[in-house]
């Protein structure tokens, strides 16, 4: 059994009369130790997946169905209290900007520890050395010194370090972590991102990486999954989807990467973008951004297909050309 | 002052609350009375220091008001009597104490600010 399942997750959000759907029927599964990325363009629906699982969306986004079960507990049947034995405990998350995940007015260590107490039924000095020790892994010089520094005396990179030790502090079996290196310099984020691999590695956790990056999914992750308008477009195995995506969405994300190009070339983009969540189109929600739909695309929604190595939604998967990555240096 | 206060206080605690360290917290597990007491209300009180030490100015100013409307003896009405009977000496008296109740209340202020709002300091820190 996987030690995280997510089936058929759907989320709206209901806005006066109208309800948004944000998710529409997402499903994944996450063993131990194992890593999985979530790519897709911003509105796809990938931080709300994120935080579905531990029911932190912001109101009034809420579950409509589906279940999310964690060790085979399914974690809506939770009480408050159970739930919050699991946040923080057993699935971690690292947010976005580091610049606002620390609360400003309360220094490190205070945040650190009383994640610790939280969970542990430690002395103060105990999770002290604990917190110290965590400092010390994600490579924060003078640990002791910064336990007693606020937030703001530290730079972004620095911030980011302290989020992820505070993320590894209960020894988690999960982090969610949710674009972590998008708001970071980019000499930086190649740093925290090794850092975090190399954690998880060690410490044997589960990562589930929200990512616009694909290079850094496919450096850092084992499966991936890509997100359109609220539904997996294609998901399986890394190196099989960057190598050979089948979906015309997951190309047109790998043809508009950088270095595929020859230099001075035009990028390639896909045409358009994401529609909005009360606009989604009939059909495949991709049909009128992709250079290979019909009148079926239009009409018929594609369900996943293919081997659960690698499966993509697109009802013309067989009759789509083989993918070649235009313009790829020699 | 009360309804003052509790509008603010509202106000600032549904800004916080959507505040991604607010999440941060909710996401570590911690319990709600922490997160709301110690996460979003000490970054509430930011704002309601510094009305606060201006409340307490207005307050001062309109004892004035409330003492000569009710006829209670104190020092708004006795200020105002002076006033009357051009008592130079009392008015100036006046002032200088109301004056100095403003400095203190201030100095008071910034130093409460300095213990919620760590990003402030009154004295130049050896780094």
């Amino acid at each position: 059994m996987a030690l995280l399942e997510v089936k058929d997750l759907q989320v709206e959000f209901p806005l006066g009369r109208k309800t948004l759907k944000a998710l529409h029927g997402v499903s994944f599964s996450l063993e131990k130790g194992e890593r999985l990325g979530i790519v897709g363009e911003s509105g796809a629906g990938k931080s709300v997946a994120a935080f579905s699982i531990l029911n932190l969306l912001t109101r009034p986004g809420r579950i409509s169905a589906g279940e999310v079960r964690f060790e085979g507990r399914d974690l809506s049947k939770l009480s408050a209290d159970e739930m919050r034995q699991i946040r923080g405990n057993r699935i971690s998350m690292i947010f976005q900007d580091p610049m606002m995940t620390l609360n400003p007015v309360l220094t490190i260590g205070t945040q650190m520890i009383e994640c610790l107490k939280a969970h542990r039924d430690i002395s103060d000095k105990e999770a002290k050395e604990l917190a110290i020790a965590r400092l010390r892994d994600v490579m924060i010089p003078s640990p002791e010194k910064r336990m007693d520094s606020y937030p703001h005396e530290l730079s972004g990179g620095m911030r980011q370090r302290v989020v992820i030790a505070i993320a590894l502090l209960t020894d988690p079996s999960i982090i969610i972590a949710d674009e972590p290196t998008t708001a970071l310099d980019v000499t930086i984020q190649a740093e925290i991102m090794s850092l975090m691999l190399d954690l998880c590695k060690t410490n044997n956790v589960g990562l589930i990486l929200i990512t616009h990056d694909l290079a850094v999914v496919s450096q850092v992750t084992e499966k991936m999954i890509v997100m359109y308008a609220g539904r997996i477009v294609e998901q399986g195995e890394t190196q099989d989807i960057i190598n050979n995506p089948k979906h015309p969405y997951t190309r047109g994300l790998i043809k508009a990467l950088p270095q595929e190009n020859l230099p001075g070339a035009r990028l390639n983009q896909i045409r358009g973008s994401m529609p909005s969540l009360d606009a989604i189109p009939v059909g495949c929600a991709f049909n009128p951004r992709c250079d290979f739909a019909d009148e079926n695309c239009c009409k018929n929604l594609p369900e996943l297909a293919g081997p659960i190595a690698h499966q993509a939604a697109c009802t013309k998967i067989d009759t789509l050309p083989e993918f070649t990555a235009v313009g790829a240096r020699k | 002052m009360m309804p003052l206060f509790i509008r603010l206080i509202r106000s600032e605690m549904m800004e916080i609350l959507q505040m991604d360290y607010v999440r941060f917290a909710w996401a570590k597990g911690l319990n709600p009375a922490r997160v709301y007491f110690l996460h979003a209300f000490k970054n509430t009180l930011l704002p309601v220091v510094t009305v606060g030490g201006v409340q307490v100015g207005t307050m001062l100013a309109y004892t004035i008001l409330t003492e000569s409307v009710f006829q209670w003896p104190g020092m708004g009405f006795l200020f105002l009597e002076a006033v009357n009977r051009v008592d130079t000496p009392l008015i100036i008296a006046y002032i200088i104490v109301v004056g100095l109740i403003f400095v203190v209340t201030n100095t008071i202020v910034d130093l409460i600010y300095t213990w919620v709002n760590p990003t402030v300091k009154l004295v130049g820190q050896k780094s």
